[in-house]
């Protein structure tokens, strides 16, 4: 292209009027005989000269190009200044760049390098280091959000864009590249006039002089703003998913279709006691005989065909529970992991719902026991049902006198048995719904354990038990007369039943607090593991057949004797007998 | 042969109630609670000229009571008749292969004429009689 000479020079005075327009390329701006004319006026068809002269008028120095009349011209424009520092006007001069068939094909290669740059959002850029001359593609200017008028060209002017937390950056990696000449790659970030940042990914290099120093340097500045950001919000994404994996109560694994482990959570290494790391380039063939030992052997074996058939199956969704030697209890979750529409992988996920399954189990067990008690109170009251329909039958036939006598006794009996099942029944529904109320009054315990013995000699005697009391210590409290009447009853009524027909001592005694019952009997005693249920609502230590009655006898005594304050245990032995001690507080202090 | 009817149940009352009422009507009775001392009695008196069993008992029930009857081949023929408070007894008494089923509440005329039809039947040189 040759050495670039002057082509046209145009000087302005303060007001912006013409008084010099000289160059050889004068004509092709159509300025012969401009002098006087307002440069607005008379460049008018080039409004970038225009623009580039009134900015420095007001004091911008610039540059920038322009095409007239198929040439191409550089432009620089400079302030004219008085000695005070006011405005003096304004000067532009212009090189041509090239013209001809040569300048158009420059032009149009320029054209598509500047559209390509547009595109791809990359400028390039030029800094003649003696000159202090920086010189940007159109795309360099887009990205900064400036033009030619307002970019002083110049490294100040740069390094004045650049944000100031990036500046000591931007500043080390220019030293070097000018120090050691060598390629560079760094990344900083622009304000633009409308205070937008963005952030660029430069690549440069330095052009040296045949001595040695670098006289330019050169690069290319991609804007990677949009990519950054989308950077970002990955970031802050992947830091989401990362917190909700960890955040869940569900152990997560996620397996690719290579069988590799892509993912997992803290709580599935928790879940399966796997310790750290032991994960770490494991593959899921692995896991599984990780895991394996740790499930019943059924489960196992049926967790695994569940995994072959999803293995064959990469579309299936899968729900099913895995039941641990441990007792644990898991329900596993997984479907297939998907990128669009192809399927990667798989997502297992697995929860301990052992406490659920337990409380359920434990449920099941507690309905069930009461089915059963059911049967029980139906059996029992159909015994005293078939007395009574039989005895009634036989006096509407007729009966000798003493027949009648006896069978008016089945009557009176058998009725009684059945209010006593009615009793104890509306006694367990009032204990459940905790709506047992005691009347307190004084009470003579001994009184009380003579009268219930009076009552049961009868029954004692048919049993072949005999039944004595002892009074040890008084024993005077503010108890319900009826509720302390009924355990004795009860208590006693236990002891004639298991008592083998062995003599019974019903004690009472006291101390500076307490109030103690001793019923003791020399019957067939109570087994250790029995023992523990005995004061449960439907236990009982024997068959339900064995001996009749409903099996709620001790639960209700349990409860009548805490509502007073008091408490109930047992001492037994098997073959040898059984004592239940009664305590009532003396001060009568009731729950 | 005895003409003793066992009454094998574990109701205390309503052994005494059959064994009062049976009485009245002439007949031998004994009462005892479950299959196990049923099967003691048995072995000890000879086989009683009928059996009147509860199915639900503890210690051993009257279904393994039955069972463990008919392995000797001189018990097979002891009359047996089921009292439960099942109505579908009637059907486990076909199983069982025993004579019939009383349901609880039992009806006394019923109960009678059973008892009097099977015991009178064991009698020897009696015909049986049609009910």
């Amino acid at each position: 292209m040759g050495v670039l000479e002057i082509s046209l020079l145009i000087v302005a005075d303060a007001t912006g009027d013409i008084v010099l327009a000289e160059g050889p390329e004068r004509a092709r701006f159509a300025l012969d005989g401009a002098v006087g004319r307002s440069v607005a006026e008379a460049c008018a068809p080039w409004p970038m000269l225009v623009d580039g002269m009134a900015r420095a008028q007001a004091g911008h120095a610039g540059r920038g190009s322009v095409d007239a009349g198929g040439v191409g011209f550089d432009v620089r424009f400079q302030p004219r200044r008085r000695a005070d520092g006011s405005s003096a006007g304004a000067l532009l001069s212009a090189e041509s760049i090239g013209g001809g068939a040569s300048y158009d094909e420059l032009a149009r290669s320029e054209r598509r390098l500047a559209e390509a740059q547009r595109l791809a959002h990359v400028g390039s850029w030029e800094w003649d280091v003696r000159a202090d001359a920086v010189h940007w593609t159109d795309e360099m200017y887009r990205i900064y959000g400036l033009d030619p008028a307002n970019f002083a060209g110049a490294y100040a002017a740069f390094l004045d864009r650049v944000l100031p937390e990036d500046r000591p950056r931007t500043e080390a990696v220019v030293r070097a590249a000018l120090q050691q000449g060598e390629p560079f790659i760094y990344d900083h970030r622009v304000v633009r006039p409308d205070g937008a940042v963005r952030v660029l990914h430069t690549r440069g290099g330095a052009v040296k002089t045949e001595e040695g120093a670098v006289a330019r340097l050169g690069g290319a500045c991609w804007d990677v703003t949009e990519l950054w950001e989308a950077n970002q919000e990955r970031d802050r994404a992947m830091s989401l998913l990362r917190a909700s994996l960890e955040a869940t109560a569900d152990g997560l694994l996620v397996v690719d279709r290579g069988g590799r482990i892509a993912a997992y959570n803290q709580r599935l290494l928790e879940l399966w006691k796997i310790s750290a790391g032991t994960l770490d380039g494991v593959d899921f063939e692995a896991l599984l005989s990780l895991v394996d030992p740790q499930l019943e052997p059924e489960s196992a074996a049926a967790c695994l065909r569940r995994v072959r058939a999803l293995q064959a199956d990469i579309e299936a969704e899968s729900f099913d529970s895995l039941v641990f030697r441990d007792g644990r209890f898991f329900e596993r979750y997984s479907r297939p992991q998907r990128i669009g529409d192809e399927i990667v992988g798989r997502v297992w996920s697995y929860r301990d719902v052992t406490e659920r399954e337990r409380s359920f189990r434990d449920t099941q067990r507690a309905l069930a026991v009461r089915d059963e008690f059911l049967s029980v109170v139906t059996h029992e009251v159909r015994g005293p049902i078939a007395s009574l329909h039989l005895a009634t039958q036989a006096l509407r036939r007729g009966v000798p006198a003493d027949a009648a006598t006896k069978l008016l006794e089945v009557i009176e009996r058998e009725g009684r048995r059945v209010a006593h099942f009615t009793d104890e029944l509306v006694d367990l529904v009032r204990i459940r719904s905790g709506q047992i109320a005691f009347v307190l009054a004084p009470v003579e315990l001994i009184d009380v354990v003579r009268e219930a013995a009076t009552r049961a000699a009868p029954d004692a005697a048919r049993a072949g038990s005999q039944v004595t009391t002892v009074e040890a210590g008084p024993a005077l409290g503010r108890w319900d007369r009826g509720r302390v009447d009924q355990i004795v009853t009860n208590l006693l009524s236990n002891a004639i039943k298991f008592g083998r027909g062995r003599p019974i001592e019903l004690r009472v005694e006291s101390d500076a607090r307490w109030a103690r019952l001793l019923v003791r009997d020399q019957g067939i005693g109570i087994d250790e593991d029995a023992r523990s249920r005995l004061f449960a609502p439907y236990e009982r230590a024997v068959s339900p057949r064995r001996y009749g009655g409903l099996g709620l006898g001790l639960f209700i005594v349990r409860k009548l004797v805490e509502g007073m304050g008091g408490s109930v245990r047992l001492d037994s032995q098997p073959e040898v007998g059984t004592t239940v001690i009664v305590e009532l507080p003396l001060a009568g202090a009731c729950a | 042969l005895s003409a003793t009817v066992l009454i094998v149940d574990d109701d205390e009352d309503l052994r005494d109630t059959l064994s009062l009422l049976l009485g009245l009507e002439g007949h031998q009775t004994i009462g005892l609670a479950d299959g196990l001392a049923a099967l003691e009695w048995i072995v000890a008196n000879g086989p009683p000229a009928l059996i009147l069993l509860d199915l639900r008992m503890p210690r051993m029930s009257g279904g393994e009571f039955v069972a463990a009857l008919r392995q000797a081949p001189a018990h097979r023929c002891i009359p047996i008749v089921l009292i439960s408070g099942d109505a579908t007894c009637q059907e486990a008494a076909r199983e069982m292969g025993v004579e019939t089923c009383l349901v609880k509440p039992i009806d006394l005329d019923r109960l009678l004429t059973v008892v009097a039809r099977l015991v009178v039947a064991d009698q020897p040189g009696e015909q049986l009689r049609p009910s």
